[in-house]
């Protein structure tokens, strides 16, 4: 049986789609560049969003990436049992997207901030996401970004039974110090730290790849198996490679 | 064909920049009048900032060839094997007077500008680093700035996706009126896929990629080689600052970098834009355009033909491509998001021929445009005297001097700076800022390493601009052997004043002459760099501030010093303190005295250097720290505050041991099992080293003469940030 097949959906500012690649390969998955202007291959077990300026992002962060076909295409693969990640940017789609709930805002205090930081494990979940990581345990993860200040109307209540992970100590005014969120299936995993960046231990942390890891193992158990065609092989020594990323301007 | 048949004058093209010989010049090589457009392209092309008219010659004497050279000066970027096919290309380029009159988009154009380079030369940009100059930290003028500056900075590198790996920020007042902002940008590429300015191949096409031309930057390169007005002209001068799209130079990037059939050459648009990449492109391969101004994409409607040619919009490139892969080539870019147009073609005439609305209007030798400037003369004058030591007498209380010091702007932390930056992105950084003496990197998929030093400083060369450069380069050399890397080779910035002023040009020539004579003792090469002018406003000239970047190779990244030291590691004081008056950070808080000239032991530096990478190489090295500004006493204090474990360290010190600058000084910590036989190779490397003292506790204790605890240093330390 070969891999499972990952996309990484490509923003044209997408810049954190080699560090997932990495990552989800890593993992055990089959993953691959798949650009936003197309729905998401019939094949795909997990789709995932990385960091970056999506569309440049001068506007709210996340919100013209929101209308992406393949953004668009998610609600089917979590329909059909697939999973989804969103990395920093990748959060703020989601939950422009509507896949999430609430919103995220500007840091508070204000600006973009990159730091180190410790992130708590503080659900009992069944989510793949975490079905390698103990309870209570803590992530040493780096934060890149701007807009991470989760909000939601009905304040940290509203989301405490969806928020897996919380921030030791709050780098960005989010509520209940929200670090992540899934949704109602747990499939769906929205993070602002960086788990991608956190895969080994000679760049300061390999805490994040567990969820990628837990991911992985979770498909073998859960879902049956998804073949495609041959995948583009990366050569790993070249830095050119990537697909374009709109269907062309007028 | 007909030329414009608008004449210009002497005194036009003297109005523009030129002086009366370089127009009596170019009347002589043309054997006719230029016209406007042909006199704008010269004003530019000519300017300081594009020409190196006043320092080439002296530039030229810097070394520039090694083993590990495979691109150097004259290249987009130089570019150093840094191991298993890999180049790394690098490169520093200045943005102050951009950066004085508007400072986000100076800054944030002035790291697209870099990073452009290192596209243009094939490879994916992987760090960037910074060297920051500001005036007085606690007036409201240089909060503005640095604000500006550094969210410039973080909005161009954050959005694009190249992590800041680290950097030099110095403050003093000389640099009030005119700030420095000067970047470094590294890349990898593999060594057989470097790529070239030279257009060849008469027929070939010349395409313009990236965003549209539009009014913003013209005479740009003009603005920077002339000195800065009052703060109440700068207004005027905002027009002459580019702005910057990340966005636009992030899908560029992804296209240029995977863009390879039928590509002959490219060019990056900066300086002098259209004109300047033409010029030198056709130069570059003794070859011609013919140019249609007309086809290049335009922002706004109406642009003059001056406009179009020197308009220094930012996210373009020109290329060369195969005539019959210009569809592909097309379509290619336009996948990727970005405007592609086909504008011109490459000619045997040697000739940069420009046609618009019908008319031939330019038409120049491609060569003198790009290098025909005549050198330019100054006259030397005498160089400043330095101070003379006042004398004082060692405060009773040394620990209250190593907490001011470490408050001290320059010495304090700066890590709310840094965060303002992506760190991380890319997956590569191994220590970045805060996490070591320089920046690490790892090659892809490999536990080899590179790493980058960047370091500059007016204060030293103020003092003595011969021997300054030289103990910027010891200190880079330190700074790498501390995390385990072998420098290699240099990128170097030169800021400096106005070359008409005698004092000021003497000290750019001793400036470079330093830097030349230093690298040849260290036996590295430099591969390309910046040299910025004029850095003048009303209060004065700033002090020569070289920005020297070096980099390094490192085997194996997992051997390299740890940053942060452990409880029961031995300390050991390699080199030996200083017991005389230095210039340092020490003696301007006393007295503000700065000179004499700094103390350089090149050899001595380069001697610990071997010694320290041949120790972490065996992975016995736990933790390693060179003496730079504050001296010793600031290295072992910065080092306890970062490890959050105090010292206990003995012997014989004076005020002048524990702050005193010079050469050939660092720390290290080992195990206690591994800590005799470090001891031992040191003769091997004729490097003095001595156990002093072990790692434990919460206090900072040196024999007899300071005894603070962990909070108070932690507290001057991160309270002196602003």
């Amino acid at each position: 049986m070969s891999d499972p097949r990952a996309s990484v959906i490509v923003f044209p500012g997408s810049n954190g789609d080699r560090d997932l690649l990495e990552a989800l390969g890593t993992a055990g998955f089959d993953p691959f560049l798949h650009p936003s202007h197309r729905p998401l291959p019939d094949d795909t077990a997990l789709a995932g969003l990385p960091g970056g300026f999506s569309f440049g992002d001068y506007w709210r962060a996340g919100m013209l990436a929101s209308q992406e076909p393949a953004v668009r295409s998610l609600a089917g693969l979590v329909d059909a049992g697939g999973l989804v990640i969103g990395i920093c940017n990748g959060f703020q789609i989601l939950v422009e997207a509507g896949l999430l709930p609430g919103a995220l805002s500007y840091n508070d205090p204000a600006g973009f901030r990159h730091r180190w930081v410790i992130v708590r494990y503080a659900l009992e979940t069944n989510s793949p996401w975490f079905r390698d990581i103990p309870k209570g345990a803590t992530l040493h993860l780096p934060i890149a970004h701007g807009e991470g200040s989760y909000f939601h109307p009905g304040g940290f209540d509203a989301v405490r039974a969806q928020a897996p992970l919380l921030y030791e100590e709050n780098p960005n005014g989010s509520v209940g110090d929200v670090a992540a969120l899934l949704d109602g299936t747990g499939r769906v995993l929205g993070i602002m730290p960086h788990p991608e960046r956190a895969s080994d231990p000679d760049l300061g942390s390999e805490d994040g790849s567990m969820l990628f890891s837990g991911a992985r193992s979770w498909v073998d158990s859960h879902s049956k198996p998804l073949d495609g065609p041959p995948t583009t092989v990366h050569d790993p020594n070249d830095l050119r490679v990537t697909p374009s990323i709109t269907g062309g301007l007028p | 064909m007909t030329l414009s048949t608008e004449t210009t004058t002497r005194e036009l093209g003297i109005a523009m920049g030129l002086t009366g010989a370089e127009f009596d010049h170019i009347m002589a090589e043309l054997g006719r009048e230029p016209n406007r457009v042909e006199l704008a392209i010269f004003a530019g092309m000519w300017s300081e900032h594009c020409s190196y008219k006043s320092t080439r010659e002296l530039l030229s004497a810097l070394p520039t060839t090694g083993d590990r050279v495979l691109a150097g000066p004259g290249a987009h970027a130089g570019a150093v094997d840094v191991g298993e096919g890999w180049a790394l290309a690098f490169k520093i380029e200045s943005h102050n007077h951009p950066s004085a009159v508007e400072p986000y988009q100076g800054a944030a154009t002035g790291v697209g500008g870099i990073l452009r380079d290192v596209v243009a030369q094939g490879a994916r940009p992987v760090a960037v680093m910074d060297a920051l100059c500001f005036g007085d930290p606690a007036t409201p003028r240089t909060r503005w700035l640095q604000d500006g500056v550094v969210a410039g900075i973080g909005g161009y590198g954050n959005s694009y996706g190249v992590p800041n790996v680290g950097g030099v920020t110095v403050y003093d007042q000389r640099y009030e009126g005119n700030p420095l902002v000067n970047a470094l940008a590294a890349g990898l590429v593999r060594h057989d896929r470097m790529r070239t300015a030279a257009a060849t191949g008469p027929g070939n096409a010349l395409l313009i990629v990236g965003a549209t031309t539009g009014r913003d930057g013209i005479l740009g390169a003009a603005f920077a080689s002339e000195a800065l007005g009052e703060d109440h002209e700068h207004a005027a001068r905002r027009s002459h600052v580019q702005v910057g799209d990340p966005f636009m130079g992030k899908k560029l990037m992804e296209a240029m970098l995977s863009f390879e059939d039928g590509l002959v050459a490219c060019q990056d648009l900066g300086a002098c834009g259209i004109a300047c990449a033409t010029s030198e492109m056709a130069a570059a391969g003794g070859s011609g355009f013919d140019v249609d101004l007309a086809a290049v994409p335009q922002r706004e409607a109406g642009m003059e033909p001056f406009e179009i040619l020197l308009s220094e919009s930012q996210e373009r490139f020109m290329l060369v491509v195969e005539r019959d892969q210009v569809s592909v080539a097309l379509a290619h870019f336009r996948a990727h998001g970005v405007h592609a147009a086909l504008c011109g073609s490459v000619t045997d005439s040697g000739r940069m021929r420009v046609h618009h609305g019908g008319e031939t209007i330019v038409d120049l030798p491609a060569a003198l445009v790009a290098d025909g400037t005549p050198s330019q003369a100054w006259e030397r004058g005498v160089l400043p005297t330095p101070l003379a030591y006042p004398g004082f007498a060692a405060p009773a209380d040394l620990g209250a001097v190593l907490l001011d010091l470490l408050a001290t702007p320059g010495i304090a932390d700066i890590s709310w700076l840094y965060e303002r930056y992506d760190q991380t992105v890319g997956n590569r950084t191994v220590r970045g800022p805060g996490q070591g003496e320089a920046a690490v990197q790892r090659l892809p998929h490999s536990v080899a390493g590179y790493a980058i030093s960047l370091v500059g400083d007016g204060t030293r060369c103020n003092a003595d601009p011969y021997l300054g450069p030289q103990s910027l380069l010891g200190e880079a050399v330190r700074n790498l052997a501390c995390v385990g890397a072998t420098a290699v080779a240099v990128s170097d910035g030169i800021n400096a004043g106005s070359p008409s002023n005698p004092a000021e040009f003497t000290r750019l020539v001793e400036t470079i002459r330093g830097l030349g004579d230093g690298l040849r003792t260290l036996g590295i090469p430099v591969t390309g760099g910046n040299c910025s002018l004029y850095n003048e406003s009303p209060t004065g000239p700033i002090p020569p501030t070289p920005i020297i970047g070096v980099v390094g190779v490192i085997d194996d990244i997992a051997t390299i010093p740890s940053p942060v030291m452990t409880s029961g590691e031995v300390v050991l004081l390699v080199g030996t303190p200083p017991r005389e008056p230095s210039p340092s950070a020490y003696g301007r808080l006393m007295t503000g005295w700065e000179g004499p000239a700094p103390v350089v032991d090149l050899e001595g530096d380069r001697r610990l250097a071997d010694f320290l990478v041949a120790q972490s190489a065996t992975g016995r090295i736990r933790t390693a720290k060179d003496a730079g500004s504050g001296g010793l006493a600031v290295a072992l204090a910065k080092l306890a505050i970062r490890s959050r474990i105090g010292v206990e360290v003995g012997g014989d010190w004076n005020d002048w041991a524990l702050f005193g600058e010079g050469s050939g000084m660092a720390w290290a910590t080992a195990t206690e099992e591994e800590a005799d036989s470090i001891v031992e190779a040191g003769e091997g490397f004729g490097v003095r080293i001595e156990r002093v003292g072990t790692v434990a506790g919460a206090r900072f204790v040196i024999a007899g003469v300071i005894d603070l605890s962990l909070n108070e240093l932690a507290a001057a330390y991160s309270g002196g940030a602003m």
